[in-house]
């Protein structure tokens, strides 16, 4: 209810909370516990003899619903709740278009989800074809995950190889898995940008670029992975950098790079 | 709102300058003090921590929890965690203080909402957007610089107008000089990169003869290395995470205390003389529930316990208008009700540790000014 649907202070109370769990026992995984080995570990599986009986009153509405579906009753009434809609339309602007996402945008994809009745395909559409997703100067400051995998794209990795990926995150400042709230990462850019975050990224865009500096050159590479953005005083310092490995990490933490 | 904000804190610095009587070298005494905050995020179990082993509830409630180790009686109610060694023995040196049954204004049970509320010090989540610590920052003599935080990215206590510094353990190789000449190049005219990475040079250069360890003592270790600096922080933020003990608690939560215990040694140790001028707060978001779950934890909760710690506290003592854990004297039917405020300690404590005016520190920390009366009394002027 808080991380997924109808978000934090939408109006439910900590009864709706306990109720709408009740509604959801017996959800479970295949192949999960004593004696499941059998089963499929990627599967939902409903195990009715764990389900808690009875009619749950959840946000005012009565569920008498048996079994599994009371649980899915449930959800769709929270998809149709406008609460829902704004949550989710918030989430993904904040996502693509910046940390404080026009209203016009939210209003917009909020819109968009009510009239599908929460089709997300749709609500992509609805972002694609939208002005602020499209901005020219990149505006969200980059989670060390996305700056990671964009560095290594960048510079031709196909295969982490020795590179100690989970080590790297977690000196970056984001343990692989391990987001310290079960709202999962922070989407904001003061929750990356720290100074000694981004002491990190300069060492790692140094080992990351060492052994490349022979094989890749920066000043072509750069306006290919920043095409549109990169700035003429970067596009300057990486042409006068002292080595091509030292251009190359330049270009990785360049402020056009940082962000997206 | 940040007119506002700039006001108060700007009102805060004038009243200090009149603070300043003739012969009295304020700015001196409060750059010789030293703050530090550590958060349990999760929740940490007061009723664990600090046990009410004279409330007659207490046994029947929380026996299967601690066992056959009650842990060191410090009064007549309460007996301290068995893990928490050093901590006790800074109880008897009288430099350990602790209140219980305390809690911020969050009554939910989220969290994120909830550490939201304490490290912004509003009255409900996300409302106020800067951390009360990074308030309390700009209300010292010299702002800029004065706090650092122990981690890679700056918590929410700590964000605000006043740039501070961050520091983490690295094992990368450090970057070469040219690279990082060439970087301060590139986000020169950045608004954003800009700050961030002048602070982030300032602290590399502090923190040069430290290890890259991250176990307790030598995060300990590290941050006194900091605060030992002629001209380096006097507060600091150190974030422990891991309290959310829903199951085996008896073990992990020994563990966690374990750590807290050896963090704070390290810290009193690599202080030396400044230890007797430093004060650490260790607070968490919320308590958990009264009864133990079905999994040898417990859920989320309401009151729990805070702590003083450091040779400033005026220790060896509990402070607590303890509720009591009968039924009917639970909030919710279920949590250890909470007595006490935790803004109204975190205003006394910050204030008394610095040297500042409590009344002006609640004001400036507390958006619902007036309204919070500092806990006083707490700290050795």
């Amino acid at each position: 209810m808080e991380l997924h649907t109808l978000g934090v202070r939408s109006g439910y109370t900590q009864a709706d909370v306990t109720e709408f769990a009740r509604a959801l026992t017996g959800w479970s995984v295949d192949g999960l516990g004593a004696g499941q080995l059998q089963g499929d570990p990627n599967a939902f599986t409903f195990r009715p003899r764990q389900h808690e009986p009875g009619t749950r009153t959840i946000l005012g509405r009565s569920y008498p619903q048996e079994g599994e579906a009371q649980g899915r009753v449930a959800l769709l009434d929270f998809v149709e709740a406008p609460a829902t809609a704004t949550h989710i339309a918030t989430k993904l602007a904040r996502h693509f278009a910046g940390d404080e996402p026009s209203p016009a945008l939210v209003a917009r994809l909020a819109a968009s989800f009510t009239r599908s009745r929460g089709d997300l395909a749709t609500l992509y559409a609805t972002l694609i074809a939208s002005p602020e997703a499209w901005v020219a100067t990149p505006t969200k400051f980059k989670t060390p995950w996305e700056w990671t995998i964009s560095a290594l794209r960048g510079l031709g990795y196909t295969q982490a190889g020795p590179l100690q990926i989970a080590a790297l995150q977690t000196q970056l400042g984001q343990r692989v898995w391990k987001p310290g709230a079960p709202a999962g990462w922070d989407d904001i850019a003061p929750s990356w940008a720290g100074p000694d975050a981004l002491l990190r990224r300069v060492e790692v865009a140094q080992r990351l670029a060492a052994p490349l500096g022979e094989r890749l050159d920066a000043r072509t590479l750069a306006p290919r992975l920043m095409p549109g953005s990169l700035g003429p005083a970067t596009a300057d310092q990486i042409a006068r950098a002292e080595s091509p490995a030292g251009a190359l990490a330049l270009m990785l933490v360049a402020p056009e790079f940082l962000r997206r | 709102m940040i007119a506002r904000r700039q006001l108060l804190s700007a009102a805060a610095l004038g009243a200090g300058a009149l603070f300043v009587a003739p012969g009295i070298a304020l700015a001196t005494a409060a750059t010789e003090r030293r703050f530090v905050f550590i958060i349990q995020r999760g929740a940490a179990d007061g009723l664990d921590i600090l046990r009410p082993t004279s409330d007659p509830a207490f046994a029947p409630l929380r026996g299967k929890l601690i066992g056959e180790t009650p842990g060191t009686k410090l009064d007549a109610m309460f007996s301290l965690h068995p893990a928490l060694i050093e901590v006790g023995k800074m109880y008897a040196q009288q430099q350990a203080l602790f209140v219980h049954a305390i809690a911020s204004p969050y009554r939910d049970r989220s969290h994120f909402d909830g550490q939201n509320v304490l490290e912004t010090g509003g009255m409900q989540p996300y409302v106020v957007r800067d951390g009360w610590l990074n308030r309390l920052v700009s209300m010292l003599p010299r702002a800029s610089d004065e706090a650092i935080a122990i981690a890679a990215t700056i918590p929410t206590a700590l964000r605000g107008p006043v740039q501070v510094a961050s520091y983490a353990p690295s094992a990368l190789p450090h970057a070469a000089d040219d690279l990082m000449t060439r970087v301060t190049a590139l986000y020169d005219a950045d608004p954003q990169l800009h700050p961030i990475w002048a602070s982030a040079l300032e602290t590399r250069g502090l923190a040069t003869d430290v290890g890259p360890r991250q176990d307790p003592a030598s995060l300990g270790k590290l941050t006194a290395s900091f605060l030992t600096k002629p001209n380096g922080p006097r507060i600091a933020m150190l974030e422990t995470l891991g309290w959310d003990t829903h199951n085996a608690q008896t073990g992990r939560l020994a563990n966690q205390l374990k750590n807290l215990d050896a963090l704070l040694a390290a810290l009193r140790d690599g202080l030396g003389s400044a230890w007797a001028t430093t004060t650490v707060l260790i607070a968490t978001e919320f308590g958990r529930t009264v009864a133990v779950n079905g999994t040898g934890g417990t859920d989320h909760g309401t009151g729990s316990v805070a702590m003083l710690v450091g040779g400033a506290v005026k220790g060896g003592r509990v402070i607590a208008d303890w509720p009591g854990l009968a039924p009917a004297k639970l909030y919710d039917a279920r949590d250890l009700r909470p007595t006490a405020s935790l803004d109204t300690l975190i205003a006394g404590a910050a204030a008394e540790s610095l040297g500042l005016d409590p009344s002006r520190v609640a004001q400036a920390l507390y958006k619902k000014a007036g309204s919070v009366a500092p806990i006083t009394g707490l700290i050795r002027m």
